[in-house]
């Protein structure tokens, strides 16, 4: 594969990313947009739902059925909550992909 | 068991027409992950399977078994069952099971011939998986050393991240591991078909 096609292909995993928090943070969803944005960049969650954004970030494993009733008592949909899940989630990945731009961005 | 009701029971077209239809093609019932990515394609399951298919199956400096080591190596970092299970079985059909058990699941010695890259590799990703912000460019030391450039590790970076993602979700909705079987059925049919369904 040459440096071209290479190029490319690396052009369309950052694309095909973006496209991924496009659909998250502005597709059709319950949540509003705003909430939605700010657990994609990882900014204060709203007070209700900082107990679930906080066991997603940590890996997801802590979250239990408890989590979504309390949620579900307070309110929120299911929708919501697996926007909430899935807002966290991407943050995740998007966190990882910017800290490796970090080191390569600096002297070796 | 996933812990949202509406996932279980499916929702729209997607549950109706494709359930049945990825039911066949994954050799029986259809798994708990692939549940959730069919409940609201369009905010999840699609574009996350376009990012899949690019990171971990379009063209690249690592190999497909390599970068589905990567994913298997992070998954194994969040110990999420359903996401080691699959992709551990993906990297193992293309690198082999010695390889998988030296580097994913860490019961062993890389075989011979396994090279310094892939080991440098997944160590890295394994520290970025822990505390992304606590790493420094001395962490790249190890990957230059080996001959591993900038745009491979973006590469690998990538398949890291749509790992993170996935563990997570699955984690966090109740997504239960296959067993060997499943876990064979989905590898094969990921193989011969990709991500982006």
């Amino acid at each position: 594969m040459d440096a071209d096609d290479q190029a490319s292909a690396a052009a369309t995993r950052d694309r095909r990313f973006r496209e991924l928090v496009a659909a998250v943070v502005h597709g059709a969803g319950v949540l509003p947009v705003a909430v939605r944005e700010s657990l994609v960049v990882g900014t204060a969650p709203p007070d209700d739902l900082a107990g679930l954004v906080a066991k997603v970030a940590g890996g997801g494993l802590a979250v239990t059925d408890d989590d979504v009733a309390t949620l579900r008592a307070a309110g929120y949909s299911e929708d919501a909550v697996f926007e909430c899940v899935v807002a966290v989630a991407v943050a995740a990945g998007g966190s990882r992909l910017r800290a490796v731009e970090r080191l390569l961005a600096e002297p070796s | 068991m996933i812990r949202l009701r509406s996932i279980r029971r499916g929702r729209g077209v997607a549950a109706r027409v494709m359930g049945p239809v990825l039911g066949v093609l994954y050799g029986g019932s259809v798994p708990g992950f692939v549940q959730v990515l069919m409940f609201r394609p369009a905010f999840f399951g699609k574009p996350l399977g376009r990012y899949a298919d690019a990171v971990l199956r379009g063209p690249g400096r690592w190999t497909v078994g390599e970068r589905e080591l990567f994913g298997a190596t992070v998954s194994a970092a969040n110990v999420c069952s359903y996401c080691i299970g699959v992709h551990a079985r993906i990297a193992a059909d293309c690198l082999g099971d010695p390889v998988v058990d030296a580097l994913v699941h860490r019961t062993a010695e890389p075989p011979d011939g396994t090279g310094s890259a892939l080991p440098a590799m997944a160590e890295f990703l394994r520290r970025l998986s822990r505390d992304p912000d606590a790493l420094t460019a001395a962490d790249l030391a190890p990957l230059r050393a080996v001959g591993i450039g900038d745009d491979a590790v973006r590469e690998a970076a990538h398949a890291a991240a749509l790992l993170e993602i996935c563990n997570r979700v699955a984690s966090a909705l109740g997504v239960e591991g296959m067993g060997p079987q499943g876990n064979a059925r989905a590898a094969a049919m990921l193989l011969r078909r990709g991500y982006d369904l």
